[in-house]
């Protein structure tokens, strides 16, 4: 019978030290001392007394002194028997040790005496303790500068409360603190989990506190699930089992029930897991409890019992399976799976066994595997029995399928979505064989608490020491920024690389959050820790420094600059891409021009500007080319390049011409910021800027303005017209629609001027030329690359038509050499010279 | 005065229920440091004795032997060990129930023979 749980409301919390006054307790306390002393004292006399019947006494008060030296600081009774109704009076109280109960009781008369908030007198008390700095250490808060701040929030802080109100508090904080033990399977409260009960229901001056140092309920309760972890001797081997001392893998080749046979030829090509897990090497498993009893299930149902496990690399498909050997040593499983053993095929043993007959070879193995009667075969990769061929040619599949078919005994494979969809899902003989079990990587909370074990275990191997708060960093930064590998073996990779990091800069001893961010900014290119001085007055005048390159469109440039501040500064919305443009206008008005900017000033090189030309994925089938196809065998560029640089500008240009079917896609990416490709995958564009780019209307926007609109209207209204070539869904989903203007002949004239500028730039670097441009032949050039009809884009070729192709000629000819100054000036109507310039 | 009486009866209530402790100590929490003794022997032995399994696989052939000869010996083997496991199980439960009733004996014999002695 399964024990039920007593409701909250009946727990009480009282303790009569509270009713005794400050001398009371005092004169107590010396009473007791001095009742204990005697007591010893009387034993012993007692003890050597020449009278039996006082020596039996003196033994009986012996074992009442033992008893009470016993629990001289531990609580009455255990938090679990508190909840199960088993506590006189379910008084929480009782379950408080006494080194805590002090602390209360400490508190307590602070906050009567000072008149002051009995929370922050608690919070100060606790601060005094060994563990609860420990605490505040690994997550990183300055203890002394937290202690001061406590004090002085103390000293202004007005609380005088009744006596009942206080002992209701005290009762709250017990009860939070009763429940964090239970998580971590503490049988009595201490001065940790007081901590983390007082995190959890402050007082306003206190919540005041928590929001200034970021402290959460949360990081408390895995900071003690760390020292918990820390405390145990031997911990589950999560990271190749170290921690443990481990014992030597012996093989049990029958099982416990004599039911089986030996397997001589399948031990030659296989690993038995069950072996590996009894050694001590495996076994533990966090979070996948839905997919383990899929799992079980599928296993123990009469018939064709194989499991096909998807997921990603490193998403925990292998800790399942070493979960399941695991379970079965312990008889924690259903009847029909008993004492069975868990062996894994190496397919790479049976190709490099020599033998001729692969054929024979797998019969002998399914054979006996089938004689032996207690073997769950696992095959790892399954997908390489596809790819796979013996000499002769023949698949391994092939060989296998038959076997596989007769549903002698229960199979698990395993491989990843996309192998699936190229292998076997395509081939419908194979796929029919297995109940396919899609495994997910598990989530933040289960990672972290996956990732304690890791820590405490490197930490103890390195003596380096670890605070929680870079645990805490590294699953959450590895989930958000390193989207190529799932959780939890993102962050354990970056865990481990931190450890190995700190451990060649052999001053350090301590691992930290920063060391974890600059790790996870190197790899993933996103800068992750708050913008710097540098940065911020940067981003203040990102717009200044981006029509330093950048003439004109003063609507748009605003706009991303906004946006790229609000980003900085963590004020954008979370879900979504970091902002999201659709830049409407004429060609040439510099809408790519602008992307590329700002991919080159912020974002530190244009490379991170992912470029697509959507008109090339008009048909319906282009969307293989875009996110690739199901089999696998064409690889999505867009999706690709995505998941490749999280951090980007994604440049959608005539983004109207796509595809109905692309264009459904953007409806996810940004409203969520993902986007799934065909193999389930999520990829992250929480981190891009996306603009799409549309010439679409541009005779709408040039009438309108020069009927003397402003650009608000014309954006308004195109807003309306827009709907024709983009579903209205989808235009609303932008963050803005920018409309860009047509450029008038001053701005093509500052462009020409830039341009120049960057060419003679150019020019300095390769040819050790120094070229200056006089302002005649820049209007010239202005005027030659002019057209109200296609913007700035004729100036390009002007330029390279006029001034390229002289500076070319003039270098080719030796008239222009190394060193020498010259200024290009116009003469005559349209032909160019240079002079030297001093 | 008013001190000394809120202190004293303080003091006789704790000294009342330290008493009370000692017994509850003694046999409650006592018995159940026994009671998970006794347990984890028992999951200890059941890895290698596997009276469960045993029981589960009572009629099923040894060693696969899917003949006369193999379900006989498959069920004398199994139950030959279901009973030897049971009997390790009864032994380490009877040990564990008589050190406990030695625990249990060692405050009340104190008690007795004080007072049988004295009298």
């Amino acid at each position: 019978m399964k024990d039920s749980l007593i409701p909250l409301e009946k727990v009480t919390f009282h303790r009569r030290i509270f009713a005794l006054s400050h001398t009371e307790r005092v004169f107590t306390r010396i009473v007791f001392y001095i009742c204990f002393v005697v007591c010893i004292g009387l034993t012993v006399a007692l003890l050597l007394s020449d009278v039996e019947a006082l020596r039996w006494w003196g033994g009986l008060l012996f074992l009442i002194l033992l008893d009470h030296i016993f629990h001289l600081s531990s609580a009455h009774y255990r938090v679990r028997d508190l909840f199960l109704g088993r506590v006189p009076g379910n008084n929480i109280g009782l379950c408080i040790d006494k080194k805590s109960l002090r602390i209360l009781v400490a508190a307590f008369e602070k906050a009567r005496l000072q008149k002051g908030d009995l929370h922050l007198a608690l919070f100060s008390e606790l601060l005094k303790k060994p563990s609860v700095v420990w605490i505040c250490e690994r997550l990183e808060l300055d203890v002394s500068q937290l202690r001061k701040d406590v004090t002085e929030a103390f000293e202004h802080s007005d609380g005088e409360q009744e006596k009942a109100e206080v002992m209701e508090i005290l009762k709250n904080i017990a009860l939070y603190a009763g429940a964090e033990a239970l998580i971590h399977k503490k049988d009595v409260i201490g001065d940790d989990l007081l901590f983390a009960g007082i995190v959890s229901s402050p007082s306003s001056h206190l919540a005041r506190i928590f929001d200034m140092y970021s402290l959460s309920q949360k990081d408390v309760s895995i900071a003690i699930s760390f020292g918990v972890a820390l405390s145990q001797r031997h911990l589950p081997a999560v990271t190749g089992g170290f921690a443990k001392t481990l014992s030597r893998i012996k093989a049990h080749r029958v099982n416990r029930t004599l039911t089986s046979r030996p397997t001589p030829y399948l031990d030659r090509v296989s690993d038995d897991i069950t072996d590996v897990v009894r050694s001590g090497r495996g076994g533990f498993l966090i979070g996948h409890d839905t997919e383990y009893h899929q799992i079980l299930d599928a296993l123990s149902k009469s018939g064709q019992r194989n499991v096909l496990l998807v997921g990603e690399a490193g998403v925990g498909k292998e800790a399942i399976v070493h979960h399941l050997a695991f379970q079965i040593l312990s008889d924690a499983v259903p009847g029909e799976l008993f004492d069975r053993r868990v062996v894994s095929l190496s397919l790479g043993r049976i190709l490099s066994g020599g033998s001729d007959d692969i054929y024979t070879t797998l019969q002998m193995i399914v054979s006996e595997i089938s004689r032996a009667g207690n073997i769950i075969l696992y095959i790892p990769d399954i997908h390489l029995l596809e790819k796979t061929q013996t000499r002769e040619g023949v698949r391994l599949f092939d060989v296998l399928t038959p076997l596989l078919r007769n549903g002698l005994f229960p199979v698990i494979g395993t491989t990843t979505p996309h192998l699936y969809s190229q292998y076997i899902d395509m081939n419908k003989s194979l796929s029919q064989l297995f109940e396919r079990i899609p495994i997910e990587q598990i989530g933040e909370e289960d990672a972290t608490r996956l990732l304690v074990y890791d820590a405490v275990i490197l930490e103890k191997q390195l003596g380096i020491r670890i605070t929680f708060a870079a645990v805490r960093a590294a699953v959450k930064l590895s989930a958000r920024y390193i989207t190529q590998a799932p959780l939890p073996s993102s962050a354990q990779e970056v865990l481990r690389e931190v450890f190995a990091r700190v451990k060649r800069e052999r001053k350090r001893r301590m691992v930290k959050e920063s060391d974890v961010i600059a790790l996870v900014e190197e790899r993933s290119s996103v800068p992750i820790q708050k913008a710097s001085t540098h940065e911020a007055s940067e981003l203040l005048r990102l717009e200044e420094r981006i029509h330093e390159r950048y003439i004109n469109q003063d609507e748009a440039v605003g706009a991303v600059s906004e946006a790229l501040r609000s980003y900085r500064s963590g004020l954008s919305s979370g879900k979504g891409p970091i902002a999201s443009f659709l830049f409407v206008g004429p060609t040439g008005v510099g809408k790519t021009e602008l992307s590329k900017s700002l991919a080159s000033l912020y974002f530190g090189s244009e490379k991170l500007l992912v470029r697509f030309d959507m008109s090339e994925y008009q048909e319906k089938g282009s969307i293989q080319r875009f996110i690739g196809s199901s089999d696998g065998k064409i690889v999505g560029a867009f999706s690709e390049s995505v998941a490749h640089s999280p951090y980007s500008i994604v440049l959608l240009d005539e983004f109207e011409k796509a595809h109905q079917d692309i264009l459904q896609l953007f409806l996810q990416v940004l409203d969520e910021g993902v986007l799934t490709d065909v193999f389930g995958r999520k990829i992250d564009f929480s981190h891009t800027i996306i603009i799409a780019t549309s010439n679409a209307h541009s005779v709408f926007i040039q009438e309108s303005l020069k009927e003397g609109k402003d650009i608000d209207t014309i954006a308004e209204a195109l807003k309306g017209k827009l709907s024709e070539v983009l579903r209205p869904e989808l235009v609303n989903r932008f963050s803005r629609i920018v409309t860009f203007k047509p450029l008038s002949f001053e701005h093509i004239r500052k462009i020409a001027r830039l341009q120049l500028t960057s060419l003679s730039k150019r020019v300095h670097e390769s040819n050790g030329v120094a070229v200056s441009f006089s302002e005649e032949l820049v209007s010239f050039i202005s005027q030659e690359g002019f057209d109200p009809s296609f913007g700035a884009r004729p100036l390009k070729r002007a330029i390279e038509k006029h001034i390229v192709s002289f500076l070319s000629h003039a270098l080719l000819s030796g008239r222009l050499s190394k060193g020498m100054r010259i200024e290009m000036f116009l003469e005559g109507e349209n032909t160019l010279s240079f002079r030297e310039v001093v | 005065m008013h001190i000394m009486v809120g202190a004293g009866i303080y003091i006789l209530k704790t000294g009342y229920y330290r008493l009370f402790e000692f017994f509850r100590h003694w046999y409650v929490e006592g018995a159940r440091r026994w009671y998970s003794g006794f347990l984890y022997v028992f999951s200890r032995g059941e890895r290698t004795l596997a009276v469960r399994a045993n029981l589960f696989f009572l009629f099923s052939p040894l060693y696969q032997e899917r003949n006369v000869v193999g379900f006989l010996l498959g069920f004398f083997v199994r139950l030959i060990r279901v009973i030897g496991g049971s009997l390790y199980y009864i032994l380490a439960a009877l040990f564990f129930v008589c050190t406990y009733g030695m625990w249990a004996a060692l405050p009340l014999v104190c008690i007795y023979k004080g007072i049988t002695l004295f009298l």
